[in-house]
């Protein structure tokens, strides 16, 4: 195959014309935008098979995340809205208990739940499995259901080409909400259906096997379960199940704990959380009109939207900094970003506190370019220069690599 | 924009109530592009996109497909408008930077690129004193700010690729470094038969699979790159460029058989030793099809559009 590939590419190369005209500018940008109807598509495809100047420029032209703009300014994206919402919340949810079913097997550094943060630090052993996860499914409401998700095991054999793959991109939400679709188009979807005690009550091991079987028999899911899991490894600890915690913060939309975050900058590692501990599908409808989303935007700024992303207002931090990072955990959000600045607030975004990380004489002082808490406590910085910094008591105490 | 005499009912020809409609929605009114003007737009966007025997139809539809908003706010700079330009800069300057970032790569050519950009938009000034923007060739066809990326990638290309004879050798290899030139691979092959097998096998393909092909063993994209671009997922792509690999092989041998080759012989020639012998590529090349996807008339960047 290794010498296919070679002639392909060879005549590939020979066969490919830099000369016809170039599509102007509007239909290569609609292109992009995968806004051209199939004919026009279709001549813009055949010009990029043989221009590689317009191919550059078709991928430099792609933004690697949705941009924030888009959420307001375009007609076409709203994905945000009506039943798209509801299966995009889902899918959120979805992500979280996916991260609570495969963390330990990661070995992550942090604990899925507060219940489980005792074992934390990495370790987790194998035949503990179970026990994260049936806190979770114990601790959680009933709708906290769908351990189906096994994302591992769902994921496609990878071929040759994997290690070109990018793993690290996360999914964009379109693609999000096209997964839930298939997932609501699958016969499968009990992450949608009223509890069951079932899972708590077997082991992990039988909920697997069984979780094998059925897999095989739906590629839809597959492929469906294979982006949530994508967006989940993107963002290895994007999980918060308290659901008492949520109550207790002056959070305006203070019944609907579940907040979704999303993300724009191309430094941005920060993503979707939600609080979903006591959302039921048939609550979602109601209640999307009221969660909180958090976004920061290109130039930096922290945004939030409490109408489902219709409209956003700018979050005042603090001075001059400009955030590359956001997670959000209930009512908790943390924003880093340029020279090292942090800041915290725990009541939704309405007071700020600055936090200056620093250990052993060292401070950070590099542009943050990740954060991620798993609770209010369990959290992980990383900047610009790689270093890692993690806090186990809400940035009191920080240790670095 | 100058062609404002005209009422929009002469203008858009049984077309009215759907283009006072859009003029309404793009909110044109409130940045001082008149109705009239508006019709006009629209009147040459569909002339530039759609064929002279275009229906109402087909016209209505492509109106509604517009981007009317980014589209009145484009023109509406183009022609001057003061509070026009204040809206795009506060929603659009420092995403130009942004942009910029994210298509250098790098901060100091990221901001020239934005500032040239920037000075384009804002226009040039003509001897008989009238400005001419960039935005004016925006059709509404993709967002603005997908545009606006598009124009600015466009502007890269051109420097950095086309210009880079002109740069220093050391500016090259710091700015250019990501359009080295491509990479020496040997000259495989070549049987003739084996070489009008492979072409004839690409050519069968859809233009989507070939733009797969390019990408992938061209261009070198990761599968996350092509899937981004397409707007799949890139599970879709790992599995299309498999499938694609392995029918492209069953296709080339079936041509080579249809030459008279035996089944054996045809893998012969598919494995056949690298350094043996070079083809002559210039020759293909240039009698390699000529045909233009685009007639002339769509594809025709107007006048001052930087088109690559």
């Amino acid at each position: 195959m290794e010498q296919l590939s070679k002639l392909i590419r060879q005549r590939l190369r020979a066969t490919a014309k830099d000369g016809g005209i170039h599509p102007d500018p509007n239909l290569l940008a609609a292109f992009a935008d995968k806004a051209l109807a199939k004919t026009e598509r279709v001549q813009v495809l055949e010009h990029l098979a043989r221009c590689v100047d317009c191919r550059d420029i078709v991928s430099l032209a792609t933004p690697e995340f949705e941009p924030t703009g888009a959420v307001t300014a375009a007609p076409s994206s709203g994905w945000l809205r009506g039943p798209v919402l509801r299966w995009g919340t889902l899918a959120a949810s979805v992500a979280v208990v996916t991260v609570a079913v495969t963390l330990p097997r990661h070995l992550s550094m942090f604990a899925p739940t507060p219940s489980a943060q005792t074992d934390s630090k990495g370790n987790a052993p194998e035949s503990r499995m179970d026990e994260p996860a049936d806190k979770l499914a114990a601790s959680a409401s009933p709708s906290y259901r769908a351990p189906e998700v096994d994302s591992v095991a769902k994921r496609p054999k990878r071929d040759e080409f994997s290690d070109r793959q990018n793993a690290g991109r996360v999914p964009k939400p379109s693609r999000s909400s096209k997964a839930a679709e298939g997932y609501s188009a699958s016969p499968m979807s009990r992450a949608a259906v009223p509890a069951s005690p079932r899972f708590s009550a077997k082991s992990a091991d039988e909920e697997q096997a069984e979780l094998k079987n059925e897999q095989t028999s739906n590629m839809q899911v597959a492929v469906s379960n294979e982006v949530v899991a994508g967006q989940a490894k993107a963002a290895p600890a994007e999980l918060e199940s308290t659901p008492g915690k949520a109550k207790d913060a002056p959070l305006k939309a203070q019944d609907a704990p579940a907040g979704l975050v999303r993300s724009s900058g191309p430094a941005t590692t920060s993503r979707t959380i939600a609080d979903a501990s006591s959302i039921k599908n048939s609550e979602l409808r109601t209640r999307g009109t009221m969660v909180p989303r958090w976004t920061l935007s290109s130039d930096g700024t922290l945004q939030r939207s409490l109408d489902a992303g219709k409209t956003w207002a700018t979050i005042p931090v603090a001075g001059n900094s400009v955030f590359r990072a956001l997670a959000a955990v209930g009512a908790n959000i943390w924003v880093g970003g340029s020279g090292g600045s942090l800041y915290r607030s725990t009541d939704a975004g309405e007071h700020w506190l600055r936090v200056k990380p620093a250990t052993g004489g060292k401070m950070l002082t590099t542009d943050i370019i990740g954060v991620e808490f798993t609770d209010a406590n369990h959290g992980k910085l990383t900047t610009a220069d790689e270093q890692i910094w993690i806090t186990a008591d809400a940035g009191q105490t920080w240790e670095t690599n | 924009m100058s062609h404002g005499v005209q009422s929009v009912a002469e203008v858009a020809l049984g077309l009215e109530s759907a283009v006072l409609d859009l003029y309404s929605k793009s909110k044109g009114e409130q940045l001082g592009l008149t109705k009239e003007q508006f019709a006009v737009i629209l009147k040459n966007i569909s002339e530039k996109y759609l064929p002279a025997a275009a229906t109402q139809q087909d016209i209505i539809e492509l109106y509604f497909s517009l981007r009317v908003e980014e589209l009145a706010l484009a023109r509406a700079c183009a022609a001057g408008s003061e509070r026009a330009w204040e809206v795009f800069m506060l929603r659009y300057r420092e995403k130009l930077y942004d942009i910029g970032s994210y298509i250098a790569k790098e901060s100091s050519a990221a901001r020239e690129l934005a500032d040239s950009l920037y000075a384009d938009l804002y226009g040039t000034v003509t001897r008989e004193g009238q400005r001419v923007s960039k935005l004016a060739s925006y059709t509404g066809r993709g967002s603005l700010e997908g545009w606006l990326r598009t124009v600015m990638a466009q502007e890269y290309i051109n420097r950095y690729r086309r210009g880079r004879k002109y740069v220093s050798l050391d500016e090259e290899s710091e700015e250019g470094a990501q359009f080295a030139a491509a990479d020496p691979e040997p000259v495989v092959t070549v049987d003739v038969r084996l070489e009008a097998a492979i072409d004839e096998a690409l050519a069968a393909l859809p233009a989507e699979d070939r733009f797969i092909l390019a990408s992938y063993y061209l261009d070198d994209r990761t599968l996350a790159e092509i899937a981004r671009t397409l707007g799949v997922h890139e599970s879709t792509i790992s599995r299309k460029v498999e499938k694609l690999a392995k029918s492209l092989r069953k296709q080339i041998l079936a041509a080579l058989g249809r030459t008279g080759m035996s089944r054996r012989q045809a893998q012969e020639a598919m494995e056949v030793d690298v350094r043996d012998l070079r083809v002559n590529i210039r020759s293909r090349l240039t009698q390699e099809r000529t045909s233009s996807a685009f007639p002339d008339k769509k594809a025709e960047a107007p006048a001052g559009e930087g088109s690559v």
